[in-house]
Formats: C-alpha cells, sequence, structure tokens
C-alpha cells in the first residue's frame, strides 16, 4: 500500500509545473555561483600562492645565514581558499585572514587589514568594503541555494499535502480504501524528499562538472567527501522544511491559509531569525577591547613581566649590563618572558572573541536554517572553522619550527635560537629543505563531522519533534 | 448628492479593505514581526551610534590635545576625525564599519586613501549581519505588501465577491483604487508606526542630538519607503488580476521575491567585485618599482649634496620616546644644521612628488572601483528592492558615496595642509630641531667643546659625517632642555563635506523617478488587465 501511495505522490510532484520552475531556478542559480566562483577562486589561489612564495623566499635567507638574517624567520599564514569554499563561503571573506609569525619575537599576531594588503591581498580589500554581511548579501554557495531556494521548494511541495487532497475530495478516497494514515504521511513525506533529494543531487552535480570543465578545481576524492558530507547535511534539513510543510497543511483547513503561514514560518526561520539573533548579541557579549586597546594591554603586560624580573636583578644592574644587552642571557631570558606574555594577552583576547562570537551563534541553534549553515561550514571545513583549525595548526608548527632551530645549551625550552646569547648563535646553513613549512591542511572528513555533530544532531531533534507532532495531529484530522 | 455618493463608495472600499487586512492572522503576523525587528534594530544601532559619537568627541578632544605638543615639524601628524551621522542608526550604511578617523603623517609623507581605527570590537562579529529599517523594509514589509496584495482581485473572484462588487454600478477603476488605496493605508499604519517609534527612541536617548534635517530626512525615509510598498501593492494587484488562482499569484510574486531581492542582486554584486579585483590592479602591479623609484632618486639626490664635513650625537632617545617623530638633540653644531637643511631641501620635494604618485596610483584603482560599482548600481536601479535600497542609502548619506567624498575632501585638505606648512617653512630647520631656536649660552659652551674635541675624529671620518662618541657624550646624551612646543593653533579646519537636502534629493532622482515610473506603469498595467478580468469565478 505504502508503494501505491508514494508512486502515485511522487508522479503528482514531479509533474508540476512549480517543481520544473524551481528547478529551473536552482540550476540557473548553481550556474551564476560557479562561474562567479570558479574566477574568483583562482584569483585568491594566486594571491595565496604569492603570499607562500614570499615565505619561502624569507626562510631561504634565513637558512643561509641564521645569524645574519635573524629577522628573516617571519612567515605570514593565510587562510588557504579551498574548493570547499564553493559549498559554504560561511563569511571567510570577512574575518581576519591570518597570522604574522616572528619567532624572533615570539609572536603569533592576527593580519590586521592594512597588512593584509600589504601582503599581496589588495582584492581581499576590495572585497571586504563589498561584503558588509548586510541583512541582503549572501555568500553565492551551494550553502544558500539549500539553505534559501531549496527550503523554499521543500514548503511549496508540501503545503498542500494535506489540505488539497481534501478540497479536491480525494483524501476521503483514500480512506475509503484500507489505507493507513501512517502510510499516507509517510508517503507524502518520503516522496517531498525524493523530489528534492534529486533535484539537489543533479545540481551537486551539475556544479562538479562545472567547476571542472572551468578548469577552477580538479575532482577529488576529498572534495567528493565534502560533497557527499554536505549532501547528507542538506538533506536532513530539507526533510525539517518538508515536515514543517506537512504540519501546516495539517494544521489549517484550507491550501491557501497553510501556503501563508508555511511563508510566514519560511521568512522567520530562514530569513528573520538567523540574521537577526547575532545583532542582538552585538550589544553585551562582545563587550572586548578594541583592537588598539588590546595592543595596549598586551605592551602592559610585558612591561609588568619585565619590572617583576628586573627586581631579581642587582640594583645597578643597568650599568653592567646594558652594554652587553644581547649578550647577556639571563636579560635574553627576561626578554623571552616579557615577550611571551604580551602574546599570551593577545591570545586570550582572541579566544575570547572567539567564543563571544560561538555564544552569539548558539542562540541562533533555533533555527535550523542557521544550524544547517553551522553544519555545513563545518563538514567542508570553512569559516570560523577553518580559522580556529589554522589557529591550531600554527601552534603546532610553532613547536616544530623552534625545536629544528634549537641550539645546544640555551636556558630556554621555546623560542630558545631567537633568545640565545648572540654569540653563541651558530652561524652555520640549515638545509632549507629540512625546515618544516606550514601547510593550512583541511581536517579530515571525519573530524569535520565530529565538529559538524552537535548541528546535525539538533537538526535530527527538530525532524524527529516535526515527526511526532505531525504523525499525532494527521491521527486526529477530519478528512471531510 | 451624486457627487457624495461618489466619494463614499471609494472610502467605503477603502475602509472595507482595511478592516479587512488588518484583522487578517497574516497582516498581525508581519506586523508583529516587524515592530520587534525594527525595534531591536533601533536599539542595538542607537548604542552603536552613542558608542562611535563617544568615540569621536574624544578623538577629537585627544587629537586638540596633542597639537598643543608637539616640538618639532616631524612629530606631527593629524588626526581627521568623521563625525557619525544619527541618520546611521536607521540606514546603517557602511559607516559604521569603515573607521573613524584619517590620519595625516609627515613622515612619511601620505595622503589618506582610507579611515582607521572604529569601535567595530570583534572582527569576527562580521559574520553577522545588522537589521536596520531598509533591511526591514525590503524583507518584512515587502512580504506584507505581497500577502496584502495577492488576493486582492483573484481571491475574492474566488469567494465570488467580485462580481458581487461588480453588481452594484461602480466603475471598475474605483474598486481597484479603493483596493489599492486600501491596501496602501494598511501598510502605511504599521510603517508609520515603526518610524514614529524609532524617532521617539532616538529622541529620548540620552546624549544623542537631533536637528530639524533629522526629522526632514525622516519625513523623506518614510515617503520613499512608501513608495516602494506601493510599487510592490501594484504588481501584486496586476499580477493577481492576471491570475485565475490566488495561489498561482502568490506563488508567482514569490518567486519575484526572491530573485529580484536575493538572486540577481547578489550575483551582480558578486560579477561586480570580481571585475573590480581582476582590473583595479595599479596598486598591485604599480607600486614596488614607483617605491624602488623613489629610492634611487632619493640616494642620488642624497650622494650628489654637497655636504660638509661635521660631527653629531646620534638620536635624541629620551625626547623622541616622548614626542615622536626624529628629533635632533640641541647639542648640534651649526654646520651640522645646515647640512640637514640641505639634504631636506633635496629630499623633501621628492617625498612629496611621490605622496601625491602613491595617492594618483591608489585614486586610479578607486576610480575604476567606482566605475564598476556604479555600472551595477545602474542595472539594480531597474530592480525595486535595490533602488530603494540605494535611494535611502543616498538620502541617509551613510554609503559608499559619502566616504569617497569624505576622503576626496582630505585630499583636498591635505594640499592646504601642505601649503600653510610651506609657509610655516615646516621642512625647514624646524622640521626636526626642537625650540627655541637661540641657543642657550650652556649649549653654545657645550657645542664649542665638543666642536674642538672632535677635529681629531672628523679628520679620520671618510664620510662627511661622524657619529662624536668622545669625553662629552654622555652630558651631551643627558642633557634635557626645556622644549618649546610648535603654535598649531592657525592650523587649516578641514570643511565638513556634508550634503544639504536638495543636493540628496538631487543625486537619487534618477532613481526615485525609475520608481515612480514603475509605480506608473504597474498601476496601468493593473488598470488595463483588471478591465478586462472576467470576474466570474473558475470551478
Amino acid at each position: 500500500m505504502l508503494k501505491v501511495l508514494l508512486k502515485r505522490q511522487l508522479i503528482e510532484d514531479i509533474l508540476t509545473s512549480r517543481f520544473y520552475i524551481s528547478l529551473v531556478l536552482i540550476f540557473g542559480a548553481v550556474c551564476a555561483f560557479a562561474l562567479v566562483f570558479a574566477d574568483h577562486f583562482q584569483k585568491s589561489q594566486d594571491s595565496y600562492l604569492k603570499v607562500m612564495a614570499q615565505n619561502d623566499r624569507y626562510l631561504q635567507q634565513f637558512a643561509k645565514s641564521p645569524k645574519e638574517h635573524l629577522n628573516s624567520s617571519i612567515q605570514s599564514f593565510m587562510l588557504k581558499p579551498k574548493p570547499e569554499l564553493f559549498i559554504s563561503e560561511a563569511y571567510e571573506g570577512n574575518i581576519p585572514q591570518g597570522f604574522l609569525y616572528e619567532p624572533y619575537m615570539y609572536s603569533v599576531e592576527l593580519l590586521s587589514l592594512k597588512e593584509e594588503v600589504s601582503a599581496a591581498q589588495h582584492y581581499r580589500f576590495v572585497s571586504k568594503k563589498e561584503n558588509l554581511a548586510d541583512v541582503l548579501t549572501y555568500s553565492p554557495d551551494l550553502t544558500f541555494i539549500v539553505q534559501v531556494l531549496l527550503s523554499f521548494l521543500a514548503l511549496i511541495l508540501t503545503f498542500g499535502a494535506v489540505t488539497a487532497e481534501k478540497e479536491k475530495g480525494t483524501l476521503r478516497l483514500i480512506y475509503s480504501n484500507p489505507a493507513k494514515r501512517a502510510y499516507f504521511i509517510l508517503a507524502k513525506y518520503l516522496s517531498a524528499l525524493f523530489t528534492v533529494g534529486i533535484s539537489l543531487f543533479i545540481g551537486l552535480i551539475l556544479s562538479l562538472i562545472l567547476l571542472n570543465v572551468l578548469s577552477a578545481v580538479p575532482l577529488s576524492s576529498s572534495l567528493i567527501s565534502s560533497y557527499s558530507l554536505f549532501f547528507l547535511v542538506s538533506i536532513i534539513y530539507l526533510s525539517v522544511f518538508i515536515l514543517l510543510g506537512i504540519l501546516c497543511s495539517v494544521l489549517s483547513h484550507r491550501s491557501k491559509n497553510s501556503l501563508v503561514l508555511c511563508l510566514l514560518i519560511w521568512v522567520f526561520l530562514v530569513i528573520v531569525f538567523p540574521k537577526s539573533t547575532g545583532m542582538l548579541l552585538t550589544l553585551k557579549r562582545f563587550d572586548v577591547p578594541t583592537e588598539e586597546e588590546i595592543y595596549q594591554l598586551a605592551q602592559k603586560a610585558s612591561i609588568e613581566t619585565e619590572d617583576r624580573l628586573e627586581k631579581q636583578l642587582p640594583p645597578d644592574w643597568s650599568r653592567k649590563y646594558y652594554e652587553k644587552y644581547r649578550l647577556n642571557e639571563l636579560l635574553l631570558k627576561f626578554q623571552f618572558e616579557s615577550d611571551k606574555s604580551k602574546q599570551d594577552t593577545l591570545d586570550y583576547y582572541l579566544r575570547k572573541k572567539l567564543s563571544a562570537v560561538g555564544a552569539a551563534r548558539r542562540v541562533n541553534f533555533l533555527s535550523p536554517a542557521s544550524l544547517f549553515e553551522y553544519s555545513s561550514s563545518s563538514v567542508s571545513g570553512t569559516g570560523l572553522f577553518h580559522f580556529e583549525n589554522l589557529w591550531t595548526e600554527i601552534r603546532r608548527y610553532e613547536d616544530d619550527f623552534l625545536s629544528f632551530v634549537k641550539n645546544e645549551g640555551s636556558v630556554l625550552e621555546k623560542g630558545a635560537f631567537f633568545y640565545l646569547n648572540y654569540d653563541t648563535i651558530s652561524d652555520k646553513p640549515l638545509d632549507f629543505n629540512a625546515i618544516p613549512k606550514f601547510e593550512d591542511k583541511n581536517p579530515k572528513s571525519s573530524e569535520r563531522l565530529k565538529d559538524a555533530l552537535p548541528y546535525v544532531g539538533l537538526l535530527l531533534l527538530y525532524n524527529l519533534l516535526l515527526f511526532v507532532v505531525v504523525f499525532y495531529k494527521f491521527q486526529t484530522y477530519d478528512v471531510r | 448628492m451624486c457627487r457624495r455618493g461618489r466619494r463614499t463608495i471609494i472610502r467605503t472600499i477603502i475602509k472595507r479593505e482595511f478592516l479587512d487586512n488588518i484583522l487578517s492572522f497574516k497582516f498581525i503576523a508581519c506586523v508583529l514581526v516587524a515592530i520587534v525587528v525594527s525595534l531591536a534594530s533601533t536599539t542595538i544601532l542607537t548604542q552603536d551610534y552613542k558608542d562611535r559619537l563617544r568615540n569621536y568627541d574624544k578623538g577629537v578632544a585627544s587629537a586638540r590635545e596633542a597639537l598643543t605638543k608637539i616640538p618639532v615639524y616631524s612629530a606631527l601628524k593629524i588626526k581627521l576625525y568623521r563625525k557619525p551621522s544619527p541618520l546611521s542608526i536607521f540606514i546603517a550604511g557602511i559607516e559604521r564599519k569603515v573607521g573613524s578617523y584619517a590620519e595625516i603623517p609627515i613622515a612619511p609623507l601620505d595622503i589618506p586613501t582610507s579611515l582607521q581605527g572604529g569601535v567595530t570590537k570583534n572582527e569576527f562579529a562580521a559574520i553577522f549581519s545588522i537589521f536596520d529599517f531598509s533591511s526591514v523594509i525590503v524583507i518584512i514589509f515587502t512580504i506584507l505588501a505581497i500577502f496584502l496584495s495577492y488576493d486582492s482581485i483573484s481571491g475574492e473572484k474566488e469567494d465570488g465577491l467580485l462580481a458581487l462588487a461588480l453588481s452594484n454600478s461602480v466603475p471598475r477603476y474605483k474598486i481597484l483604487l479603493g483596493k489599492y488605496l486600501g491596501a496602501l493605508v494598511s501598510i502605511a499604519v504599521p510603517l508609520a508606526f515603526c518610524f514614529v517609534l524609532g524617532t521617539l527612541f532616538v529622541l529620548f536617548t540620552k546624549n544623542v542630538k537631533v536637528d530639524g534635517h533629522f526629522y526632514l530626512s525622516m519625513g523623506v525615509l518614510f515617503s520613499v519607503s512608501l513608495l516602494y510598498l506601493s510599487c510592490i501593492l501594484l504588481l501584486g494587484i496586476f499580477v493577481s488580476s492576471r491570475t485565475k488562482t490566488s495561489f498561482s499569484s502568490l506563488l508567482l510574486l514569490l518567486g519575484f521575491y526572491l530573485v529580484f531581492t536575493f538572486l540577481i542582486p547578489q550575483a551582480v554584486k558578486s560579477f561586480s567585485t570580481d571585475a573590480i579585483i581582476g582590473r583595479a590592479k595599479n596598486v598591485e602591479n604599480n607600486l614596488g618599482s614607483m617605491m624602488n623609484e623613489m629610492d634611487k632618486k632619493r640616494d642620488e639626490a642624497y650622494t650628489k649634496s654637497p655636504y660638509k664635513k661635521q660631527w653629531f650625537i646620534p638620536g635624541d632617545a629620551y625626547n623622541a620616546q616622548l614626542y615622536g617623530g626624529a628629533i635632533d638633540n640641541r647639542i648640534i653644531s651649526p654646520v651640522a644644521r645646515e647640512n640637514r637643511m640641505l639634504s631636506a631641501s633635496f629630499q623633501h620635494p621628492i617625498e612629496r612628488e611621490y605622496a601625491q604618485k602613491v595617492y594618483d596610483l591608489k585614486n586610479k584603482d578607486m576610480s575604476i572601483e567606482e566605475d564598476i560599482r556604479n555600472g551595477a548600481r545602474r542595472l539594480l536601479a531597474f530592480v525595486p528592492s535595490t533602488n530603494f535600497s540605494r535611494i535611502v542609502e543616498l538620502m541617509a548619506d551613510t554609503g559608499e558615496d559619502s566616504l569617497s567624498r569624505y576622503l576626496r575632501h582630505v585630499a583636498l585638505y591635505w594640499h592646504e595642509y601642505m601649503r600653510y606648512l610651506d609657509e610655516k617653512d615646516a621642512f625647514g630647520w624646524r622640521f626636526t630641531y626642537p625650540g627655541p631656536e637661540e641657543q642657550t649660552p650652556y649649549e653654545k659652551a657645550l657645542i664649542k667643546k665638543i666642536t674642538d674635541d672632535s677635529t681629531e675624529l672628523l679628520k679620520s671620518s671618510k664620510r662627511w659625517w661622524a657619529r662624536y662618541r668622545g669625553k662629552y657624550y654622555d652630558e651631551a646624551m643627558n642633557y634635557r632642555p626645556k622644549l618649546t612646543f610648535l603654535n598649531l593653533e592657525d592650523l587649516p579646519v578641514i570643511k565638513s563635506p556634508d550634503l544639504g537636502m536638495t543636493e540628496r534629493l538631487q543625486g537619487s532622482l534618477l532613481n526615485i523617478v525609475i520608481l515612480v515610473f514603475y509605480n506608473l506603469l504597474f498601476f496601468i498595467l493593473a488598470y488595463f488587465s483588471f478591465s478586462m478580468c472576467d470576474p466570474r469565478r473558475i470551478d
């Protein structure tokens, strides 16, 4: 019986003009977005490679004579443009683009906009001005297509699930057969899910082909795994809207009312709610000092550390040690401690900022559209997740790099090489190829999935909840 | 009698439509959402505006304070603060994101092309967006307008009421006009409510002062919003009279909404951004070579200059730390001072020339950017929602145009400032030599002592200068003279580049004309299609 109902429903769903129109809309959007993305991706990749080449040039200089060119160990680590950005851009262009690493100052500092511009990143400057993150600005990516267009399609397909049948009088006919009510709803649900799923699937394949043809992105197993994860998450998200559509239909007596209700819910859940909660939190949660103030605080921390340490020195230390500055190990150790406390302060505030944004995002958990946005950003490894990942990778790299250049006989563990008695730094050239190089790797798909798990779990919970409500409501629905 | 009757029939229709609308669930839901969102946005943006205003006041005061404590011209750094506009509470634009002041440094010379600072505390907050009045209208009120108009004809047709209404001897255009005005009134009421609520909120907020110009602007913003919403209403009525069922009319309208509010503007924006990145490459390609060219020229001038051999005490670390900038030690021989002035007279024109060149280069990129943006805007002016956003942005003067106008003024001011500095001979001896000009007897004696002491040193030196580190070095280094500060009270003041109401209206005239044209077009279309519409119910 379920099979018969499903077949009937599928034919009905697929053979409607609204489905075709939506399909054309979706494919048009995919094509346009892919065209835009291919161009943009190549440019950002070029720019990224330029920065990496500059890092290599500096490191080569450093390797040739480390003692002479201590400052050439400077490197800038940027967010690598990934092909996954097409799945979910997640406002990656709006957040800080990376870090400046200066091992001789024990510092990993956020790149400010100005430095980004100088780091051959002029294009970021331009796009930042355009990317105002105003309410009408969405990133042209697959997430937008699913989040806004396909969710709309899902509602359009289901708003009349029950009411239209009632209006036509077919609902009573069906019940004259020995059909279970559960089967009827299930058939509606599965058929809509299949219809939406198939258009999404075709859209994804189309985008993969387009990206490949436009020679922007080579097909790789990692990209395909990201795509399939995204597909899975999208289906779970769209299922919420299908159930919402059926619920509206069950709750109202006429299709017209059901459609209006659906649209109200859609506007609220997809546009108004996700776009306004972050705003509500700007007031309280983002109460961190400004960039300049943080920098001053960091300076203060480093000076305080110096003052504290200076007390350990003999009272007339300045005369004795000053001339031998850069030769005295104790002073260098103090220098290191003071640099470290500065860096710790900067890290503290960066962590605070990120956690404030995380808290603001948590309010959005009420809306499935935001949940979907976050989970798709996590499964494709972009956006804030990418940034946090970059940060931890840099920390790991710092250890590798410092342990590689470590000299014998140092008073320090970390940062030893750069805080050595200048005479004892060896001037032996380093092997450039052996120096660890930084690479912004996309984490494994299992890790990405793990990060997305809370969001996906909540989406599943919404599904379950809605399913139960729909099922229960329909059991007592008056079919006349 | 006849006249009165005619008037009352329209009034009756309007009244009926109005009551019908405001008592419906969709209307109440939409209006509630609109009020909540606009109230929240006003609260947040007012707070934001207050923060920026405080920042501005503090900045202006501290900049004025800083100007009284400048010993040499090389330490002079002007900060021009840009006053935030209270209209940015309602039309946020980009004002709150682009920084709060332009900094004009003197060493190295630079004409600013962007603003600095600002009160954006958390860079990562950029992933969230801010709802302002323009987005509330484009998103929520547009949906409301669609809801009010999609079934105005086809819905009545379905209910069979249309045939009834037309059975009276009422001309069709009156029914159409009545329906349109009824819908307009029912949308104008909540819109006015939101505007009044927002204005009252701002009015009763402490420390925020508004003038007559603000009220006038709010009035204009309200009228433009109503004009835009009327355009959507007329489109809705037109579509409604062309379609058979209200269901298909709603679907069609929402399709338009999705395509014209989200897809097309997004696509055009993305394309224009990419075009800008692809074409505005002057800075990227030429800045490096231009800088090298300048360095080379400067080096040439430096080596060619006929300097006289002289000693000097390296740097005044103490004063430099206190005041910033390059400050000479007052213990300096007259010949070395002449050398300094000579080198400045060679190098300064080169620096100034290249500051202008770099600015031109950046400006070239910016004008390319502006051209592409304007092209995109011209295209988007034909989309009602983006056209409306553009008009209100121009009206409130918080968008990119306002910023680039400000920066152009800053560039103009820079020339004025340079003229002022030339008049004061700022690039002469006073550039690095801290006043007063007359050296004290103690200083003269010390200089004489060092000059006597350094004859040997000068002989052995291969260059034209020699760092003196002899027995009077400590004395010279530890000498802390009382410095006099420059009198900068007659520094030129930047003129505020604010536009008046008429100029703003002029700037957005074309866009408004397009909006009016749409209104007329949709009205005529609705009129004709309603005149031909078959009022019978389709079963």
